[in-house]
C-alpha cells in the first residue's frame, strides 16, 4: 500500500486558538481514512488542511507540513489551484451552483482548459456515471441543478468533483442531510470509488464510519487520540477514550 | 441458566453416586428448560446487537455470552448423560467405590460457578487461573482410567460397568473442557484475544 499524502506535525492556530496539535497522518492511496471526533475536535479544520481549503481564513497559521507527490503542499510555491484539482472535496450540504446540471459538471474542467463540446459530453456523462446519478437525470440534464432532490444534489457535487479527476476526494459529512436511502446510496458510491481515488470522510455516524472505511482516525481536542485499521478501532480500542466514544459513551 | 446447568450437573452425578432413578428422571426431564433458555438467550442476544449496535469491548462481552451459552448447553447434556448412565447401572454394585468422578464434578462445578462470576466481572486474571483447575480434573480423568483398566482386566465379567464408567470419566473430563473454553471467553471479552488456556 502506498502513501498518498503524509501528514507531519501538523499545527493549526485560528489566532491564539490552536485548534489541531501535531497531528501525524499517513493517508493510503486507494484506501477510504474516516476521521470521527466529537464536535468541535478539529475534523473540519484538519480535512481542509488536506487541500489548503483554510487558505481562505484570514486568523489561520499553520505549522508542519503535507506531503504529497513528495513535495509539502505549504511549500511557498506549491500551486494551489493545482492542488484543488487534485484534492477535491464534498461539502456537508450540497451545494449546486445555480446553473443546469450539466455546466455544473463542465464548471471545472472548462476552468481547467477543457473546451471541446464532444469531449465536455463524455466527461459529464462519465462523472455522473460515477456518482450513480446519471440514470435519474440523463433525460433532463439541462435543468436547473436546483430541481434536484438533496440526495441527488449531493451526488451531483460529488459528480462534479469527479468531473476534474482528482487523486484524493475529501469528504466532510457528506451524508448529514440525506435520507437513509441517499445516504445508503453515497455509501456504496464510496465503496465503489476507492478502486480509482483515495478517500478521506469526515462523519459523526459510528456505523457509516464502520462500514465504509479501511482506516479510522479518532480526534479528540485537536489531537489524534488514535488512528489505526477500522477493524481494530471498532474490535478492540487501545485508548479507553476511543472506547467510550464510539460505543456512544460519552461526546 | 448457569444455575439450571450447574443443577443438573450436580444432580446428575448425585443420581449417578445414589443410583436414584428418581433423581436422574428430574434431571432428564429439566433439559428442556435448559435448551430453550438457550434458545431464548441467543434471541436475546441478537436483539441487543441489532438495537444497540454494539462496538469494542461491548460487542465482544456479547459475542462472548452468545459462545458461553452453547457452552452452558452441552454441560447440561453431560447433566443428562450422567442421569442416564445412572438409570442404565440402575441396581449394579459398582465395581470401585463411586469416589473420584464426584471429585471431579465438584471441581468442575466450583469452576463454572467461578468461570461464569469471571465473566460477569469481566476478570480474565480469575479466568486464567480457574482454566488452570482443569488440570486436577485431567489428572483425576487419567487415574480413573487406570484404576477401572485393572478392575477389569482382572475379571472380565466387570468389562461392562466398566466401560460404562470409563464413558463417565470422559465426560467429567469433558465437563471440564467446556468449563476451560467458558475461561477462553472471558478472555476474549476483555482483552480482544483469543487465548488458548
Ligand atoms: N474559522 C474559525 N475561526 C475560529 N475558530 C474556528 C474556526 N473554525 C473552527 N474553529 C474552532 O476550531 C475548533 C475545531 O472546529 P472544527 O470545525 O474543525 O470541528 P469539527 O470537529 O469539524 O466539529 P463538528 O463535528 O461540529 O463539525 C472548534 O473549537 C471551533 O470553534
Ligand atoms: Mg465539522
Amino acid at each position: 500500500m502506498s502513501i498518498m499524502i503524509e501528514v507531519k506535525n501538523l499545527d493549526l492556530h485560528y489566532g491564539d486558538f490552536k485548534a489541531l496539535h501535531g497531528i501525524n497522518m499517513e493517508i493510503e492511496e486507494n484506501q477510504v481514512t474516516a476521521l470521527i471526533g466529537p464536535s468541535g475536535c478539529g475534523k473540519s479544520t484538519f480535512i481542509r488542511t488536506i487541500n489548503r481549503m483554510n487558505d481562505l481564513i484570514d486568523s489561520v497559521k499553520i505549522d508542519g507540513e503535507i506531503l504529497y507527490g513528495g513535495e509539502n503542499i505549504y511549500d511557498q510555491r506549491y500551486d494551489v489551484i493545482e492542488l484543488r484539482k487534485r484534492i477535491g472535496m464534498v461539502f456537508q450540504k450540497p451545494n449546486p451552483f445555480p446553473m443546469s446540471i450539466y455546466d455544473n459538471i463542465a464548471y471545472g474542467p472548462r476552468i481547467h482548459g477543457k473546451k471541446n463540446k464532444a469531449e465536455l459530453d463524455i466527461l459529464v456523462e462519465k462523472s455522473l456515471h460515477h456518482a450513480a446519478l446519471w440514470e435519474e437525470v440523463k433525460d433532463r440534464i439541462q435543468s436547473p441543478a436546483l430541481g434536484l432532490s438533496g440526495g441527488q444534489q449531493q451526488r451531483l457535487c460529488l459528480a462534479r468533483t469527479l468531473a476534474v479527476e482528482p487523486d484524493v476526494v475529501l469528504m466532510d459529512e457528506p451524508t448529514s442531510a440525506l435520507d437513509p436511502v441517499s445516504t445508503a446510496k453515497i455509501e456504496d458510491l464510496v465503496h465503489d470509488l476507492k478502486k480509482d481515488y483515495t478517500i478521506v470522510i469526515v462523519t459523526h455516524n459510528m456505523q457509516q464510519a464502520g462500514r465504509i472505511s479501511d482506516k479510522t482516525a479518532f480526534f479528540l481536542n485537536g489531537y489524534i487520540e488514535e488512528f489505526g485499521t477500522t477493524d481494530q478501532i471498532f474490535f478492540n480500542p487501545v485508548s479507553s477514550k476511543t472506547e467510550a466514544y464510539i460505543s456512544g459513551k460519552f461526546g | 441458566m448457569g444455575l439450571l446447568v450447574e443443577e443438573a450437573v450436580k444432580k446428575g452425578m448425585e443420581a449417578f453416586k445414589e443410583q436414584s432413578r428418581e433423581t436422574a428422571q428430574t434431571v432428564i426431564d429439566g433439559d428442556d428448560m435448559i435448551n430453550n433458555m438457550e434458545d431464548e438467550l441467543c434471541d436475546q442476544c441478537a436483539i441487543l446487537l441489532a438495537k444497540e449496535q454494539p462496538v469494542a469491548s461491548d460487542l465482544r462481552h456479547i459475542l462472548a455470552a452468545i459462545k458461553i451459552i452453547t457452552q452452558l448447553e452441552r454441560i447440561g447434556d453431560h447433566g443428562v448423560h450422567f442421569a442416564k448412565k445412572a438409570i442404565l447401572l440402575e441396581g449394579e454394585t459398582y465395581i470401585k467405590p463411586i469416589v473420584d468422578l464426584p471429585r471431579m464434578e465438584e471441581i468442575g462445578r466450583k469452576m463454572l460457578i467461578d468461570s461464569l462470576n469471571a465473566y460477569v466481572e469481566r476478570d480474565s486474571e480469575a479466568a486464567e487461573e480457574i482454566a488452570s483447575r482443569d488440570r486436577m480434573i485431567d489428572d483425576l480423568y487419567m487415574q480413573v482410567v487406570r484404576e477401572v483398566l485393572t478392575y477389569i482386566m482382572a475379571d472380565s465379567t466387570k468389562i461392562s460397568q466398566g466401560v460404562e464408567l470409563l464413558t463417565m470419566a470422559r465426560y467429567m473430563e469433558r465437563f471440564g473442557d467446556h468449563v476451560k473454553n467458558i475461561c477462553e471467553w472471558v478472555i476474549f471479552s476483555e482483552r480482544g484475544e483469543h487465548a488458548d488456556l
